[in-house]
């Protein structure tokens, strides 16, 4: 069955939705997530574009600033709401690997 | 030393962003870098050879009407220039970007979401316009298959005649598989992305898109060739001018569009005088190619004899047409030399002249029965001054003016058109 929309999030719509906890220019993202992740997960200029106009759309991030052709971002609480369910799945996840990997050893 | 630039044929369908990538980094690592992508042809500027990155992404909401680039592409392409990637340009909803570092991010990082964006700028152009082409050639096939079923024999008697009545199927089937190879992309790259793959490569329409083009020009050559080889001249040097005319009036579009553009006129403005120059200059370039197809005349040339026979002859059909100057009726003899075609031909051939709208009546047996003209069957109309339709064999025989014929010169008909 197909997965409804940002139902859950892949890496590098956590990792966006992460930086937008404070308020960020859209383009700033990229390099923040960079440095997040010790560089282990990058968003393309292209994918930012389109998930911030689509994060909008969805209500899960606002604009709050628009400098010339600068927008800068922060989350909603729509978008908490869904930051805060994607963890809670990876963190059950990781909990599930612990007590079925670890309890074998 | 002046720059050298060179113009090539864009062949890749407008979501083959992966082929249309490995090709002008395939270009760059000749030395040759895109300057201006078109709609169908894009420009080079020649230089170092180097290895280089291009990424192709789209923005829906582009248009080629457009003056200048749109909200959405000029804040894109500052997202993408703080990743150090610099456009060199866009055509419909493509934009194209290079970047000097081949380690550089990609501009597109997640594949479900580029499949997105493709899915909605396609169906602004790609679509639509292949919609309205599929559409367009399943109409006219349909119309060439009742034309063909209609008239059969005209079709089987020249290798011109052939070739064209299966250009429409061929064309339609080109046409219709590049709708077909994006949807049936879009299906597998949905269901890949939907497990966290990436978007599909249409590597085999890649390759059948490459050669769709000169399979066409040598068909369409060898079927002029075949119409003119049967006489048909004046069909032959329609063709050529019509095609002509219609890359001419391509070009001219192109031109106005760019003018309008570069006088800053809006997108819909753009719009509305690219559809009256298409309307004009349709109606002009048919008028244009009417006048220089049937201007040819024959003066200065010989008279032809009106009494030799027009021949046209295929593997399945010889059909010999004229008039007889004693006694004066006009005829055409139809050779089947398929005996498996005869019955068909000839119930097509019947219905084909009911059909005509003529009024045209063929009764078995009329005058005194067919033994007047030792033919097997004999079918008249009226009109024409009395016409006959005989069959002899495996000959299908028309005739036209046999009022006036007596019963001895109606004996003489057949064996004059070389039927014993």
């Amino acid at each position: 069955m197909p997965r409804e929309k940002f139902q859950t999030l892949t890496e590098q719509m956590f990792y966006i939705l992460l930086c937008l906890r404070k308020e960020c220019c859209g383009m700033d993202i990229m390099e923040e997530v960079g440095e997040i992740t010790g560089g282990r997960v990058s968003v393309g200029p292209g994918t930012l574009y389109n998930l911030l106009e689509q994060f909008v759309q969805a209500g899960m991030i606002r604009e709050t600033k628009v400098e010339g052709r600068k927008k800068s971002y922060i989350l909603t609480q729509k978008g908490a709401v869904a930051l805060r369910e994607e963890f809670e799945r990876l963190r059950k996840q990781a909990a599930d690997y612990v007590r079925l990997v670890n309890g074998e050893d | 030393m002046s720059t050298r630039y060179k113009r090539e044929l864009m062949t890749y369908l407008l979501f083959d962003y992966e082929g249309i990538e490995e090709h002008l980094e395939k270009m760059a690592a000749k030395g040759w870098f895109l300057e201006t992508p078109g709609n169908t042809i894009w420009k080079y500027r020649e230089g170092e050879p180097a290895e280089v990155k291009y990424a192709v992404t789209y923005v829906p909401q582009a248009s080629q009407f457009d003056p200048e680039p749109v909200a959405e592409q000029k804040t894109l392409e500052e997202f993408c220039g703080e990743a150090g990637w610099q456009k060199v340009g866009d055509f419909l909803q493509a934009q194209i970007y290079m970047n000097r570092n081949v380690n550089a991010v990609d501009i597109e990082t997640e594949d479900a979401v580029r499949l997105e964006v493709i899915r909605e700028a396609m169906q602004k152009s790609f679509v639509p316009a292949n919609v309205v082409l599929t559409l367009l050639m399943v109409f006219n096939l349909w119309r060439g298959i009742n034309g063909f079923f209609d008239d059969p024999l005209s079709h089987l008697s020249g290798y011109g005649s052939l070739l064209g009545a299966l250009f429409l199927p061929i064309g339609a089937v080109l046409i219709s598989a590049n709708l077909i190879a994006y949807f049936v992309w879009v299906k597998r790259s949905a269901k890949s992305v939907e497990s966290g793959g990436r978007c599909v490569s249409p590597r085999v329409v890649r390759a059948l898109n490459k050669w769709q083009l000169p399979v066409i020009l040598v068909y369409f050559v060898g079927m002029v060739a075949g119409i003119a080889g049967e006489g048909n001249h004046e069909a032959a040097r329609y063709m050529v001018f019509y095609m002509i005319g219609f890359f001419g009036l391509v070009a001219l579009l192109n031109a106005t569009k760019n003018f309008m553009k570069k006088r800053g006129a809006s997108r819909g403005k753009n719009i509305a005088v690219f559809v009256i120059v298409d309307i004009i200059g349709a109606f002009a370039m048919v008028a244009v190619v009417m006048w220089l197809t049937f201007s040819g005349g024959t003066s200065g040339m010989e008279e032809p004899d009106p009494y030799a026979p027009e021949v046209h002859e295929t593997f399945l059909v010889k059909q010999t047409s004229g008039e007889l100057e004693e006694p004066n009726i006009e005829y055409e003899v139809n050779e089947i030399k398929a005996e498996e075609l005869f019955d068909w031909c000839l119930e097509k051939h019947l219905s084909h002249n009911i059909a005509r709208g003529l009024a045209m009546e063929y009764e078995p047996g009329v005058d005194a029965g067919s033994n007047l003209w030792g033919a097997d069957q004999a079918y008249y109309s009226d009109w024409f001054g009395g016409r006959w339709l005989l069959t002899k064999d495996n000959y299908i025989v028309e005739i036209w003016w046999a009022d006036e014929l007596t019963d001895a010169e109606k004996k003489q008909i057949l064996p004059k058109l070389g039927i014993e």
